[in-house]
């Protein structure tokens, strides 16, 4: 057979083409198998490493006996034998002996281990680990790590130097905090005010209100575990500021919501006065949620008129949280809302007030005039009926 | 002479183009296959903060989780189990029957002790009449709306967001086993950037693995060849388009098996299509279209460590409706959201992801289908001798072997979720294989697909025939009422027909 076109260029390309592509799969394939042989390598090493410091790990975190008795802990299988001989250790020596350096290569194993441990013990015996961590020189090598290229080991030397509180790394982990990544820089910003709380809480503080992207739930959880003692007084004067400074809406609602970790009776003038005189939504919506002050009532009864629908449901909650009797005709009223929610919520709330019972409450739903506002009321009154038979003990129609 | 030369010249046009169309089109996967290879790694390494304990915040946006469920009585209560066990503070599971033939109401009762709740049924955006709302005496976060079959998930889906109580819903097959952290790890674009109104996670192969009370117990690759081919698809699709596209903020699709939405922002943009085959495209689509052409901010995000696992068909027959639909669904949503195309503030969406769903992803089956014939015709004729074709055989062969292998290699770096040396050799035996004869086929179906959806011939949801063969709960172990008892019982129970607000 004679052919019209031999091998021409397109063919030529294709081929080698096809050729270069099977080559590189084929290399692809051999990268595989070397990856699978390195990680059983690494696991075995972080076995070992763990097997290794399992014991003395152990040791360090076992907590003293008064702590076991006030919080009615189990001892962790330990004999009072082993318990006492440990203790006793412990407290005698204070500080561990000096043990040999960690190699490199099993530092961020051993790191991972230390930091999983600190996050779930408390009190004496974070203060071992740390005994440990400083008789390892492990807060050097930390600091080296954090110039680490790998985000995995420079998230390992943060949280470590964080908890070891190691005063001489505030600057780098601050640079760090300063960096665009909102999860390390969160995390690093945690670890600042492990190491030093006052200097982080006068330079740093403000950085919740302008970091629109760090997660607000992950910053309330790092200001839960501070002292709200300490930190009530300047969460308020920041969103005061930053009410001052004209921060954006967002921004604003978000600094006013990290003011529900604070001592509500010392902000609930800064609320109030916010809430009257802001006419931005989500600020609204954000004192809403904290209002305490019966000062404030009017403007809440005030803006139950409001366009937006958003805040009417904050309205009625936030009324339903006062609970006074004078208050439930407001509530009657937003059960004609033309928002589902807004009428939800104030069955929900009419529900729970001191004030009305079950009988008054399933009569409500039959005599109302307004079809929609019934049903609402049938739905909660259904609801609540179910949730009863749920949890017998949470009874709320029980009153 | 003038005759031949002319054939000759035309048949070389015709490589030169499919060499350049092979280039372009693998080209882009490739580059999504490398943005993946560097982005992964990485994420994976800022993954370590959630191996931590109590990463938790607690402060975690509640979650409505919508199971659609239509003649699902062989898997709906292993799969509630599972649901009720997931590891999040506060979740809703809202199951919507969408008018079950079967025994799924009937079973639904019996197992969950379900009681009429007379609900004010708000209906933002349309859907088939509601029948009635039932709420669990056992569990107060489990509900179940039972509505009039609507034909579609679309439907269904939509009186399940109209049913939701809390800002994020997750629409949920009812075969679906999701991993008990998943809806932490789906959340966490939500809490990190406001404007979040989307994000899908990994969808996985479930078929060969073992689920014990709804739980996946041991992870183990398919024994069908079928369904093995599509664990490599699903790699293929997830590890690499999805991610790349991600990067980009292009991200065309979240699977309708597993997302995580912004209540308001669907419903702002009209909820599920009834029109189209593939909603859960159409509505990703949409999202994008809205917020792009309105110079709103937003994000869809992927992310890709929460898994759910999803059963694949085990024969052709289902698979070949399956594959049609899915073809013809991607054309609709392409019609309906045209406007994004090549559109001044379309963004990476409307110059990128979008014109190689249309130019490259739906009509390469023409081209592929045509492609094969060309060449074997040419050959056939003696216009391109042996080595001509079989270069083109090679490069089509060498750029889907390449394209399957580097997936795999993502799957190796990231989560090696089949870690026995056998699987991964079975996996890299089904890379080479697939490649005589499955994409072949795929190709002549999608090529069906094209051709259906431009005669407009009937169109159908359809129906994916379970197995439930992963189950420990089979379908003979679930129990059923009597007839005459599930009439009584219905009848009982149904209190207040559908009520719609305005």
């Amino acid at each position: 057979m004679v052919y019209a076109i031999a091998f021409n260029t397109p063919s030529i390309i294709a081929w080698w083409t096809g050729i270069l592509f099977i080559a590189l799969s084929i290399v692809c394939i051999g990268f595989m198998f070397l990856l699978r042989g390195r990680d059983s390598f690494l696991k075995n090493r972080s076995q070992a490493i763990a097997l290794k410091w399992q014991t003395t790990l152990n040791q360090v975190t076992v907590i003293s006996k008064n702590e076991f008795r006030s919080k009615g802990q189990d001892v962790h299988r330990l004999t009072p034998n082993e318990k006492k001989n440990l203790l006793e250790t412990l407290h005698e020596q204070g500080r561990f002996e000096p043990i040999d350096p960690i190699p490199n290569q099993e530092l961020p194993d051993f790191l991972f281990l230390w930091n999983y441990l600190h996050e779930t013990v408390f009190g004496e015996s974070k203060d071992n680990l740390n005994s440990l961590a400083n008789a390892l020189d492990v807060n050097q090598n930390a600091g080296r790590m954090l110039q680490s290229r790998s985000l995995k080991n420079q998230i390992l030397a943060i949280n470590t130097l964080g908890n070891l509180r190691e005063h001489t790394a505030y600057e780098q982990i601050e640079r760090i905090m300063l960096g665009s990544d909102p999860i390390i820089s969160l995390w690093a910003w945690r670890a600042l005010f492990r190491i030093d709380f006052e200097k982080t809480l006068q330079k740093h503080l403000a950085k919740i209100a302008l970091r629109e992207d760090w997660s607000p739930a992950f910053v309330v959880k790092v200001l839960l575990e501070l002292d709200s003692k300490l930190i009530s007084l300047p969460l308020i004067n920041l969103v005061e500021e930053s009410y001052q400074n004209r921060l954006n809406e967002r921004q604003l609602s978000r600094t006013i919501s990290y003011l529900s970790i604070t001592h509500l009776d010392l902000s609930k003038s800064l609320i109030h006065k916010i809430l009257t005189e802001s006419e931005e939504v989500e600020v609204i919506i954000a004192c809403l949620r904290l209002v305490n002050s019966r000062k404030s009532l009017p403007r809440v009864r005030e803006l139950l008129k409001s366009e937006r629908w958003e805040i009417r449901l904050q309205v009625v909650q936030t009324i339903g949280r006062f609970g006074l009797k004078k208050d439930e005709k407001l509530l009657i009223s937003a059960l004609n809302d033309l928002d589902w929610w807004v009428r939800y919520r104030a069955a929900t709330a009419l529900i729970q007030m001191p004030s009305m019972s079950e009988e008054r409450f399933e009569k409500l739903s039959t005599t109302l005039p307004n079809e929609f506002a019934r049903d609402i009321l049938h739905q909660v009154l259904a609801e609540i009926r179910l949730l009863c038979y749920v949890q017998p003990s949470s009874s709320i129609l029980s009153r | 002479m003038l005759r031949s030369a002319i054939i000759e010249y035309i048949v070389q046009i015709v490589q030169s183009f499919y060499l350049g169309y092979f280039i372009i089109l693998n080209g882009i996967y490739l580059a999504l296959t490398i943005i993946s290879l560097r982005v992964l790694p990485r994420f994976m390494q800022r993954q370590t903060i959630h191996k931590f304990p109590h990463t938790e915040t607690g402060f975690e946006p509640p979650i409505s989780l919508v199971v659609t469920a239509y003649n699902e009585e062989a898997v709906i209560v292993p799969t509630i189990k599972a649901l009720l066990q997931l590891d999040y503070p506060e979740y809703e599971i809202l199951i919507v029957n969408d008018g079950s033939k079967d025994n799924s109401l009937a079973v639904l009762t019996q197992e969950y002790a379900l009681e009429a709740l007379p609900m004010a049924f708000r209906q933002r955006i349309k859907h088939k009449p509601v029948k009635t709302v039932y709420q669990s005496k056992l569990h107060p976060n489990l509900r179940v709306i039972d509505k009039e079959n609507g034909g579609s998930k679309a439907d269904a889906s939509n009186a399940g967001i109209n049913g939701a109580r809390y800002g994020l819903f997750m629409p949920l097959d009812a075969d679906t086993i999701l991993e008990r952290d998943c809806l932490k790890l789906m959340v966490q674009p939500f809490m990190m950037n406001p404007h979040t109104v989307g994000v899908g996670g990994n969808v996985r192969i479930l078929n060969g693995c073992e689920v014990r009370d709804g739980y996946l117990y041991e992870t183990n690759l398919p024994k069908n060849w079928l369904a093995l081919f599509q664990v490599l698809e699903y790699t293929r699709a997830f590890l690499s388009g999805r991610v790349g596209w991600n990067y980009f903020n292009a991200l065309p699709l979240i699977s309708g098996a597993f997302g995580l939405f912004q209540k308001e922002a669907v419903i702002e943009v009209g909820g599920y299509s009834h029109k189209s085959l593939g909603e859960d495209m159409d509505l990703v689509l949409r999202l994008h279209r809205h917020f792009r052409l309105r110079g709103k901010p937003y994000r869809i995000d992927f992310v890709v460590d929460p898994v759910c696992w999803t059963e694949a068909p085990e024969t052709l027959s289902i698979l070949k409706k399956q594959r049609v639909r899915w073809q013809r669904g991607l054309f609709d949503c392409l019609w309906e959201n045209r406007q994004l195309l090549f559109h001044p503030r379309g963004g990476p969406v409307g110059w990128m992801s979008f014109p190689f769903l249309l130019f490259l992803e739906g009509i390469s089956p023409i081209f592929e289908s045509f492609g094969l014939l060309f060449f074997i015709a040419c050959f056939s004729t003696g216009l391109v001798n042996g080595e001509g074709t079989i270069s083109f055989l090679l490069l089509s062969f060498g750029t889907g072997f390449l394209l399957s292998i580097s997936s795999i290699l993502l799957e190796e770096i990231t989560f090696r979720t089949y870690p026995k040396k056998k699987d991964l050799m079975m996996l890299l035996v089904a890379a080479f294989v697939e490649n005589f004869g499955y994409r072949q086929l795929m190709s002549l179906w999608r090529l069906e697909g094209i051709i259906k959806w431009i005669l407009r011939t009937e169109s159908s949801w359809g129906t994916m025939t379970r197995n439930a063969s992963w189950s420990a709960t089979t379908p003979s172990q679930v129990p059923t009422l009597p007839p005459a008892m599930l009439e009584t019982t219905a009848k009982e129970q149904l209190i207040k027909p559908e009520k719609v607000t305005t």
